[in-house]
C-alpha cells in the first residue's frame, strides 16, 4: 500500500521573516551530498576539524585536509569523481596569509556615519 | 443683524453657529444660558425684564458711558436673538433637516471605511509583488513543488502542468541562473551527477582568493529542528574562518534518537541577507529528503564558497560575520515494511 503523501508540507516549513529585505536562496551547484550512512568519511572528518581547532578555525590552514575528506568521498562513490583543482583546490588558489579585523573600530570608538568612504549608489542611480 | 452695546454695566458675549447666534449674558448674578424651549421661558423672560430694567436705570445714571451711535441696547439684542433661537429650534422642517444631513455624513464614513477594509485586500497583494516585501513564500514554493517533482516523477503519480510551473517560476525570485533545469536536476543517490549550471562550473574553475592578505570573513553555523523531530542536529564547528573566494568545508552532525526511520528536509538562510547574495554552495544536503534510520548518526558537510564580489560590494565593507543557518524540518516517518518514496 503506498503510503499517501501529504500534498503541502507542514505549515512549521513556512518560517516567517518579516525582514524587507529579499532572501537570496539558492539551490547548491552541484547538488546533494549523499548521505555518508557507514561514516566511512570519518576519519578523515575529524582530522579536519582537529586542525581547524588547532588554527583558530582559519581554513587556508587546514586546507589539505578537507581536499582529502573530499578525495575520501569520491573513492568511496560518495561524491561523483571530479577535479579538485577545478573546484578550488588548486595550487594558485592557496591563500597564502590573511587578516581578521581586528575589532579596531569597537574598540577605539567612532562617530557614525563617518566611516563612509565610498557613496552607494540608490535604487534609481543604477 | 443685531449691534451689541458695550454697557459698562452689562457685558454679552456673542457667538455664532451657522446662521444661529448664540448670545449669553455674562453679569455675574444674571448669568444665564439662552435656552429655547417652554420650561425656561418664563423665568428667562422674567430675568430679561429685570435686566432690561436695571439697565435703563443705569444707562440714565452713567449718561458718559452711552454710545451716540443709532443703535440698540444690549438687552434687546439679546433678547431678539432667544426669540430668534427660539423660533427656528421649534422648527421642526428645520431640526430634520438637520439631523438627516448629519446622519447622512455618519453613514458615508462607515460605508467609506467598509469599503476601504475590502479594497486593502488586493491593494496590499499588489504592493507585496511589486515590493516583496517580507515575503519568501514564493520561494518555498518553488522548492517545495521541486522536491514534490522528484517525489512525483518516480512515484509516476501525477505530473505538475507545465502552465503552473512556468507560473511558479515567474512568480519566484530566483535568478534564471539558478532554476533548475529541466526536471529532476537536483542530484539524488548514487551515481553520476551532472552539473546544474554550465557556467557555475566555469565560475568555479577559475575562482580565485586573494593569496596575500586577504579579508578573513568569520562564518558562524546554526542550526534548529522542526518542533517534534526527535533528531538532534548540531554543527560540528561553531565556525570558519574563510576568504572570499576560497572553497571551504564544515559539517554538521545528524541523529535520530527515536526507533522510526525519519525523513527530514533541510533549508537554510544566510545573514546579513545581503551577504546571502554572495554565499554559494557547491554541494550541501539541503533541500532534499534525508533518511535516517532509527539510531543512525550521520555527518552532513556543506562545501561552499564566498564570491569575489563580497569584498567590492560596499554595503558588506563592514561586515565580518556572515551566519549560516540550517533548520530541519520532517516530512515523513514510516514504519519499516512502507517504502519511501
Amino acid at each position: 500500500v503506498q503510503k499517501q503523501h501529504s500534498n503541502f508540507l507542514p505549515s512549521s516549513i513556512m518560517s516567517m521573516n518579516f525582514s524587507s529585505s529579499k532572501q537570496f536562496v539558492k539551490p547548491p551547484q552541484r547538488g546533494i551530498f549523499p548521505l555518508d550512512h557507514d561514516s566511512e568519511c570519518r576519519p578523515q572528518m575529524q582530522v579536519y576539524l582537529e586542525c581547524l581547532k588547532d588554527s583558530k578555525q582559519q581554513h587556508h590552514k587546514c586546507r589539505d585536509f578537507s581536499k582529502e575528506y573530499l578525495q575520501c568521498r569520491m573513492d568511496r562513490e560518495l561524491m561523483a569523481k571530479e577535479d579538485l583543482n577545478k573546484m578550488g583546490f588548486s595550487s594558485e588558489a592557496r591563500v597564502q596569509s590573511a587578516e581578521e579585523y581586528d575589532k579596531s573600530k569597537e574598540r577605539e570608538g567612532y562617530i557614525a556615519g563617518k566611516h563612509i568612504e565610498r557613496k552607494t549608489k540608490w535604487w534609481f542611480q543604477r | 443683524m443685531y449691534t451689541i452695546v458695550q454697557n459698562a454695566k452689562v457685558l454679552h458675549s456673542c457667538s455664532r453657529i451657522g446662521r444661529r447666534q448664540t448670545c449669553y449674558s455674562t453679569d455675574a448674578w444674571r448669568s444665564t444660558l439662552i435656552r429655547g424651549g417652554q420650561r425656561g421661558r418664563n423665568q428667562n423672560e422674567g430675568l430679561t425684564q429685570r435686566s432690561l430694567l436695571q439697565s435703563r436705570r443705569s444707562s440714565q445714571t452713567s449718561a458718559t458711558s452711552q454710545s451716540s451711535k443709532p443703535t440698540i441696547s444690549a438687552e434687546e439684542a439679546q433678547r431678539r436673538a432667544y426669540e430668534h433661537y427660539r423660533k427656528s429650534s421649534q422648527n421642526k422642517a428645520f431640526n430634520n433637516e438637520r439631523n438627516i444631513k448629519i446622519a447622512s455624513y455618519a453613514a458615508a464614513v462607515v460605508v467609506g471605511a467598509l469599503g476601504a477594509t475590502y479594497a486593502s485586500v488586493p491593494l496590499y497583494k499588489l504592493f507585496c509583488q511589486a515590493t516583496g516585501f517580507g515575503g519568501t513564500t514564493q520561494r518555498v514554493t518553488l522548492t517545495e513543488w521541486a522536491e514534490q517533482q522528484d517525489r512525483r516523477e518516480e512515484s509516476g503519480n501525477s505530473k505538475i502542468s507545465q502552465a503552473l510551473w512556468d507560473k511558479l517560476i515567474g512568480m519566484s525570485n530566483v535568478p534564471k541562473e539558478m532554476l533548475p533545469k529541466g526536471k529532476g536536476s537536483f542530484s539524488h543517490g548514487r551515481g553520476a551527477k551532472t552539473w546544474t549550471d554550465e557556467e557555475a562550473a566555469a565560475r568555479l574553475a577559475s575562482l580565485k582568493p586573494m593569496t596575500e592578505n586577504g579579508r578573513l570573513i568569520t562564518v558562524r553555523f546554526d542550526s534548529t529542528i522542526g518542533d517534534v523531530m526527535p533528531w538532534s542536529f548540531v554543527p560540528a564547528q561553531l565556525d570558519v574562518k574563510v576568504v572570499p573566494g576560497e572553497t571551504a568545508l564544515s559539517f554538521f552532525t545528524a541523529k535520530n534518537h527515536s526507533d522510526k526511520a525519519i525523513t527530514g528536509v533541510a533549508t537554510y538562510n544566510v545573514h546579513p541577507p545581503r551577504a546571502g547574495l554572495h554565499f554559494n554552495k557547491i554541494q550541501c544536503f539541503c533541500f532534499e529528503e534525508q533518511r535516517l534510520l532509527p539510531g543512525e548518526t550521520v555527518d552532513m558537510p556543506v562545501f561552499f564558497f564566498i564570491d569575489p564580489e563580497y569584498a567590492d560590494d560596499p554595503q558588506l565593507s563592514r561586515v565580518n560575520n556572515i551566519t549560516l543557518s540550517y533548520t530541519f524540518f520532517q516530512t515523513d516517518e514510516d514504519d519499516e515494511e512502507d517504502e519511501d518514496e
